[in-house]
């Protein structure tokens, strides 16, 4: 049976190389598959094999010999890389070496596979085979792909057998390379051929072959490869690039063939091949070993010197700007510079490096002395590019930055002593810079020791910059603001002023900011101000702030009557800056919590003065903004640098003091100056929730104690003293509302709770909303409004009883409603009205299950003509932004430890705009088809408008604008006559303008209906006299080709650009300017 | 490679040209935040049932001099935001094209040579723009704009005029003629260009060469 099997497979082993010789088109792959597997299932040998096809070996024709070849090498490719034994990857390799002369393409496919092999281990081969390939081995007679193989059989030798080669056939190997190497232009073999050449010149003794060596890598330079397109190895011309540069700079015998040869390549006209040769030599610098370096030192630097000295350099006036600016640069001409810097850097290492044993400055020194031959005269032809290269040397040791500083400075500062022109001045100050640069870019990572050659300049630097800013003229705006970056620059230099001199620069720079009327130089005076402020903030305090503090007048009353006394004051000092802008210095200065304490502290001092003064609303309003703008601004900073600010001392410092200010003062609670108290309100608020939240609740104790027992005799928390008079907010209706609920809006809501009951709580206060003496004081009835729905909110449970408690409300609101009724509507409907809205929108924000008959009600009401006048104006209340919700968040750890923020001042549910808008819109949309009532349809559209001003993401209507968009373009063709009339037609315009910015979801809509409503839009504009039309209608016509395509929009350019030619003569100005804009814009459609 | 002729004119900071707006608005503009804490609080306010009706609408003047409109606060703001003057209804007196006006149109022009704009090069100043303004609307108005060529020899001159005459001709109403001269002295063949700048024909004629046309869009692409 056994010899059975073994008969059947010689005979199927036999039929199968049969047909693979036969086969003239070499495409039966089945074949080598069927017989790899026979192979690898160990149903036949490699031996038997091998003799099987024997006879075909020794054939006299040479197609059958050399596909006989073939078979052998491609199933020898097939096989997993352990299956051969040692003894058959000797013989088999033996029998291919000796086929390369015959059949060198299909025999080196299988030696490839055998080196590759586990078990080819036979060292003895390998000098026969080199020998072999290299005498067989003719570039010219082989495809890219067989090349790619004999390139593949020297990289996986040198790969196995590194050492072998290294001690007995070192310059077989390297001249098996260099024959193979030799003109080769394939990309993807150049890259192995670069490996290997890599390999061998790390490696391998190559003191014979350095000069072949490095010929068969340099005759590619440049490389300007570009990629073929659909290239299938992806290989790109950076690849190849860093490849070569590997090689170049691997060895430093290669030295005396590649800095000559890449020096004369600098002289290129193409500044790709000049970086390129930069960059090589870079890496020469970078990896040839000192000796080398130095020998070739004084070469590089006279052929690089002039790649700087003779470039015309940018006006920037700094290093860091300098570069940046160059390397960011599109020319590529640019690009030289930055490089030729990095060489210069990267020579200054090598050469003073004591890596050879000798430590020798001789050439540093040489080339300085030859730099500073430039620096005589500040603005002599060569002099910034001088600096530029000696600064740069600098930056690489302290060793050479104080050579170079004491050789240099003398010489530079020389021309101080003579005195000099502005632009001398400007330029001698650009040369010191770079140097400052060199400063800080080592004191980055090294100790200075004291004997820092700088610093036995310092005072002519610091002498130079201050002479520069503070006695020239202020005319000289390129001057001084060059001298504040340079002061600024030392200030931030580590270890470099003392602190007095840091506090002169301070001063001088306060001095030119209230004095300078430049906007450049005030510009970089007030940034370079606010920069010290977050480095060394008490150079602020002690300085800047109190000067300015002093300049903020203590009352703007006399202002208009003694206006001559002004100017007298003017004259003295030149320049006074109004009180708004020093407010707003000051604001922009607090940078951290330091001066935020500090100026919020003297500000209340401020504020106590203007009051005693007599000062106007303005001017104490805009005081309490600026405490509102530095605390805001401060939290936020912190905030970024994930810390939260917390100024629980402030109720001890700053709020009772200042809301015994408001409290006790008439202005503050006048009925005419709301807009003052609703600031005063916000600020106290901001203070609470900046508090920890465990002294909340004798915050609400003390809040109800004054505000609604009139009780102010012992609440220190919030008053310094007692009032003088009793607040009773549910007695007596008061503007003061408004104070009390931004600071219960402020507390947190889980660890406080009501001092009242609050069932009776909300009954006083409805009571108190519907109060007829306030039904004309918006002001006080909104804040008692905000108040209950602050209440419900905030701290009215979640659970059935509450519930019940809420539809027994609802019931006695709605029922003396009568729906059907054609009577006006009375006040005592629309108090009730008022009151269900504010309670509604309180269960909408916190999500409260008990909110759905509420808000059915108040959607319902819009398909009744009678509520027409206020329908959409209640559903308005329900999204409308009110201060009160802002929703404030602190850290709080969560079970797992893990800081989380979370709201903590009120209840609400992010999402519940959202989830209103998507449960009204369909509403009104259907609604509005199906209703014939014109009252009701415009009614629904003004809902939609109003609605949408409140949307701050439009990605909640964008679902709806299908079916709301026909509808708004047909409410267009309304007749603008009368006022509602015209309240349709804008907020349609409004809401087609929001499509109008979304380009791809909205884009089908527009082009369906673009024909019903640009020519709408054309009437619109001639024919109403009303400007919020024209100017939205033009607004839509410019916004179109933003989503139209040109092509679609030809068909309608020129009705456009006709028809608003009578609206260039329109009475307003901003019609015509919107009209011009355009049509110019439609003129330059393509 | 020679230098340009006129590489280094003498530039103005944008912020030294003459505007209707005066307010300075860096940090002595600092009444934003003023102007929205208002806002808000006028948002609030337009919530109140009780003065919300169209027939209702009254304004209710805020003691800091603000008025707090009952209408429609977002309309206010969106008219009120494309000019700092804001067309708010009862301010209905007209606003006739003055020279101020045309400035704004030219002056943002850029310059063929330079990235800069006309009125940064003073190529146009206030001064030099003319506007005979007729109360009927059926009588021809007229401007006239001088202009001040960098340098006397300034070969694109005839080009720079040309922009401005297209720049005007479309926003302008048509009942207004347009002359364009270059300022006495400031070019040395000043007849010549002021001849082709005003000659109908030899307009329409550039106007029709489609690369004149692509130049002139480059420039009035600047326009503010």
């Amino acid at each position: 049976m056994g010899q059975n099997k073994d008969n059947n497979i010689e005979e199927e082993v036999q039929s199968l190389i049969n047909q693979y010789i036969i086969d003239i088109n070499n495409s039966n792959e089945q074949i080598i598959i069927d017989l790899s597997t026979l192979i690898i299932d160990d149903k036949l040998t490699l031996l038997q094999f091998v003799q099987n096809i024997g006879k075909f070996l020794t054939q006299d024709n040479e197609l059958m010999r050399s596909k006989s070849v073939l078979l052998i090498s491609l199933i020898l490719d097939k096989l997993p890389s352990n299956k051969l034994a040692m003894k058959d990857s000797f013989f088999l390799m033996g029998f291919l070496i000796n086929r390369l002369s015959d059949n060198f393409n299909e025999a080196s496919v299988g030696i490839l596979s055998l080196i590759l092999m586990n078990n080819f281990k036979s060292t003895e081969v390998i000098a026969d085979l080199l020998s072999t390939l290299k005498e067989n081995y003719d570039s010219r007679q082989l495809l890219a792909k067989q090349r790619y193989v004999a390139f593949g059989i020297l990289l996986n030798l040198f790969n196995k057998f590194e050492n072998f080669i290294l001690s007995n056939l070192n310059n077989l190997f390297i001249e098996t390379f260099i024959k193979v190497s030799t003109s080769e232009k394939d990309p993807r073999n150049l890259l192995i051929s670069f490996e290997l050449n890599y390999k061998i010149s790390t490696s391998l003794d190559i003191n014979k072959y350095s000069e072949e060596l490095f010929d068969n890598s340099f005759c590619y330079f440049p490389i300007s490869f570009k990629p073929p397109p659909n290239d299938p190895y992806k290989i790109t011309s950076d690849e190849l690039k860093s490849a070569l540069r590997k090689i170049l700079s691997c060895n430093s015998i290669f030295a005396k063939d590649s800095i000559p040869n890449l020096t004369q390549k600098l002289t290129s006209s193409s500044p790709l091949v000049k970086a390129d040769a930069l960059n090589n030599l870079i890496a020469c610098i970078q990896n040839y070993n000192v000796k080398t370096v130095k020998e070739y030192s004084i070469s590089l630097w006279n052929a690089i010197k002039f790649e700087i000295l003779h470039n015309e350099l940018s006006d920037l006036q700094s290093y860091e700007d300098l570069i940046k600016n160059y390397e960011n640069s599109s020319n590529d001409e640019d690009k030289i510079i930055p490089l030729s810097l990095k060489l210069i850097e990267q020579l200054t290492v090598k050469v003073t490096s004591n890596d050879d044993g000798i430590e020798e400055y001789v050439t540093i020194e040489l080339i300085i002395d030859e730099l500073i031959k430039n620096l005589t005269a500040p603005d002599a032809k060569y002099s910034k590019q001088s600096a530029l290269i000696l600064a740069s040397m600098s930056s690489t040791s302290i060793k050479i930055f104080n050579l170079t500083v004491a050789k240099s400075f003398p010489i530079i500062l020389l021309c101080i002593k003579e005195g000099v022109s502005v632009p001398k001045q400007r330029a001698l100050i650009i040369n010191l810079s770079f140097f400052l640069y060199s400063y800080t870019k080592l004191s980055q990572n090294h100790q200075f020791p004291n004997n820092l050659e700088i610093l036995k300049h310092k005072d002519d630097i610091f002498m130079l910059l201050s002479k520069s800013l503070m006695s020239s003229s202020k005319n000289e705006v390129t001057l001084r603001c060059l001298a504040i970056s340079n002061l600024f620059k030392l200030v931030k230099m580590k270890d470099f002023l003392s602190y007095q001199e840091a506090n002169l620069i301070v001063q001088y720079f306060t001095e030119v900011l209230i004095d300078d009327t430049n906007p450049t130089t005030f510009k970089e005076v007030l940034e370079k101000i606010v920069s010290v402020s977050s480095i060394e903030p008490k150079l602020i305090l002690e300085i800047t702030v109190p000067q300015l503090l002093a300049l903020l007048p203590d009352s703007d009353s006399n202002e208009i009557q003694k206006e001559g006394e002004i100017s007298l004051k003017v004259d003295n000092h030149s320049t006074v800056k109004s009180k708004e802008s020093l407010l707003k210095i000051l604001s922009s200065m607090v940078e951290n919590k330091e001066i935020l304490d500090v100026l919020m502290i003297r500000l209340l001092h401020k504020l106590n003065t203007l009051l005693s003064n007599n000062s106007s609303i303005e001017y104490i309003k805009y005081l309490i903004l600026t405490m509102i703008e530095i605390l805001t601004k401060t939290s936020k900073t912190m905030e970024n640098h994930n810390q939260q600010l917390e100024i629980d001392n402030y109720l001890k410092t700053f709020l009772p003091q200042f809301l015994y200010l408001i409290l006790q003062n008439d202005i503050f609670h006048s009925k005419e100056n709301y807009g003052l108290l609703e600031v005063s309100s916000k600020l106290a608020k901001l203070i609470v929730i900046n508090t920890n939240s465990s002294k909340h609740q004798v915050i609400v104790d003390s809040l109800f104690k004054i505000f609604v027992y009139g009780d102010s005799s012992s609440s220190e928390i919030l008053l310094t003293r007692p009032l003088n008079y009793q607040i009773k907010l549910l007695e007596q209706p008061s503007n003061l509302v408004n104070l009390f609920i931004k600071l219960l809006s402020a507390v947190d809501k889980s660890t406080t709770k009501l001092p009242v009951d609050i069932h009776e709580y909300i009954r006083d206060l409805i009571k108190m909303c519907q109060l007829d003496v306030i039904i004309h004081e918006d002001y006080e009835r909104l804040g008692y409004l905000q108040n209950l729905c602050l209440v419900i909110d905030k701290y009215l449970a979640n659970t059935n009883e509450e519930h019940e408690f809420l539809s027994l409300l609802f019931n006695e609101l709605t029922e003396p409603i009568e729906l059907n009724s054609t009577a006006v509507l009375s006040n005592k409907d629309l108090k009730n009205l008022e009151v269900l809205a504010w309670i509604t929108k309180a269960l909408i924000l916190k999500n409260d299950s008990s909110s759905d008959n509420y808000r059915e009600y108040l959607i319902k009401l819009l398909d009744f003509n009678r509520f027409s006048s206020v329908s959409s104006k209640l559903i308005e209340v329900l999204v409308s932004k009110s201060e009160i919700f802002n929703a404030y968040k602190k850290s709080v750890k969560n079970s797992f430890g893990l800081n989380k923020k979370i709201i903590f001042n009120i209840n609400i549910n992010l999402l519940f705009k959202q989830k209103f808008f998507n449960d009204i819109i369909p509403k009104l949309i259907a609604s509005f088809n199906s209703t014939p009532s014109a009252i009701l349809k415009k009614n629904y559209v003004a809902t939609l408008s109003l609605i949408l001003k409140y949307v701050d993401d439009d990605s909640i209507i964008l679902p709806h604008l299908p079916t709301i968009f026909p509808a708004l373009v047909s409410s267009l063709y309304y007749e603008p006559n009368s006022e509602s009339d015209k309240t349709i037609i804008k907020s349609s315009l409004k809401i087609i303008l929001i499509t109008l910015k979304d380009e791809s979801s909205s884009k089908k809509l527009i082009l369906e209906n673009i024909k019903r409503f640009v020519p709408r839009f054309l009437e619109l504009i001639n024919s109403t006299n009303d400007g919020d039309i024209k100017v939205y209608c033009l607004q839509c016509l410019m916004k179109l080709p933003e989503v139209v395509d040109s092509a679609t929009l030809a068909d309608f350019k020129s009705g456009i650009l006709r028809n608003l030619i009578p609206v260039l003569d329109d009475r307003k100005r901003i019609v015509r300017k919107i009209a011009s804009d355009c049509r110019q814009i439609y003129y330059d459609l393509a | 490679m020679s230098d340009p002729i006129n590489a280094n004119p003498t530039v103005l900071d944008v912020s030294q040209l003459p505007s209707r707006v005066t307010f300075d608005k860096s940090v002595n503009g600092g009444n934003v935040a003023a102007i929205f804490q208002d806002d808000d609080l006028r948002d609030l306010l337009s919530l109140s049932l009780f003065n919300g009706n169209d027939d209702m609408k009254e304004f209710r003047v805020d003691p800091d001099g603000d008025v707090l409109s009952m209408s429609d606060p977002e309309i206010l703001s969106v008219a009120s935001s494309v000019d700092g003057s804001s067309s708010e209804g009862e301010n209905d007196e007209d606003e006739p094209i003055d020279a101020q006006e045309i400035f704004d149109l030219v002056s943002t022009i850029s310059d063929p040579e330079h990235p800069l704009t006309l009125g940064q090069l003073a190529v146009i100043s206030l001064a030099d723009i003319k506007v005979l303004n007729k109360k009927a609307k059926s009588e021809i108005s007229e401007v006239i704009i001088k202009i001040t060529p960098t340098i006397t020899h300034c070969s694109l001159a005839t080009l720079i005029g040309l922009g401005i005459r297209v720049r005007l001709e479309r926003c302008l109403p048509p009942r207004f003629r347009i002359t364009i001269l270059v300022k006495e002295g400031t070019h040395q063949s000043e007849n010549q260009v002021n001849k082709q700048l005003n000659d109908k024909e030899r307009v329409a004629a550039a106007c029709e060469n489609e690369q004149l046309l692509g130049v002139i869009s480059q420039m009035l692409s600047t326009c503010k």
